[in-house]
């Protein structure tokens, strides 16, 4: 993995239109802004894990409920 | 097309009928599916990965929900599935078994599906509340429950 030391206010370009400014560093928190194409997902990594995982759960469903089946309930 | 799966067998799916997902879901290498609805349990369409006979999730329509559900989604966001207008696009939502029987529905990353040109994607919503883990039928408070 590519390590980079940066300063606030400095920044990071990756490819032609991504851009990672480093907005402020307090304490243990950095604060960041990111400039990306608004096609381009940006996600914090906790919800990426949050959105496999419950993916995944799901795939490990086998039956369908009853409260789903044909003229079940509601 | 013939597609084996360890759910349902193998299952014969005309070519068209196949879903891309040009930027993966989340959580799987597969990125193309099918949509498949088994009789006597209409409401659950399996999204079945053509690539991986074990991988398969419960979808509902949003309708089922019983209250309004309009995801906030940026034109931009569905660039990837060459539509910018919403009523192109088919809404879904990935269901997992709950307590009791029920369901865990993610609201808070919809499956938006584009049948016309075979592509599909999910959307998470940031910042909008919805749970990835919405129980359905929705639990009764136990305020509104009948007094003894």
């Amino acid at each position: 993995m590519l390590s980079l030391a940066r300063r606030p206010g400095q920044k990071i370009r990756i490819g032609e239109d991504i851009v990672i400014i480093v907005r402020e560093v307090r304490g243990r928190q950095v604060k960041l802004g990111i400039d990306a194409p608004p096609q381009v997902s940006v996600l914090r990594e906790e919800i990426h894990e949050e959105l496999c995982e419950t993916n995944r759960n799901a795939a490990r469903c086998d039956a369908v409920p009853a409260c789903l089946l044909d003229g079940g309930h509601p | 097309m013939k597609i084996e799966t360890r759910r349902f067998g193998e299952v014969d799916v005309p070519a068209q009928d196949l879903v891309t997902f040009p930027e993966g879901l989340p959580g799987f290498q597969c990125r193309r599916y099918v949509l498949l609805t088994r009789p006597g349990a209409e409401r659950v369409c399996w999204l079945q990965s053509a690539e991986n006979s074990e991988l398969a999730m419960m979808t509902v329509s949003p309708s089922l929900l019983g209250f309004e559900y309009e995801p906030r989604i940026k034109p931009a966001e569905t660039l990837i599935l060459q539509t910018e207008n919403l009523p192109d696009l088919e809404i879904r939502l990935i269901a997992a078994e709950g307590p009791d029987g029920g369901l865990l529905l993610n609201l808070f990353a919809p499956l938006l599906i584009h049948r016309k040109v075979g592509l599909a994607k999910q959307v998470p919503l940031v910042g909008s509340g919805h749970s990835p883990v919405t129980p359905w039928p929705a639990p009764i408070a136990s305020d509104n429950l009948p007094q003894p």
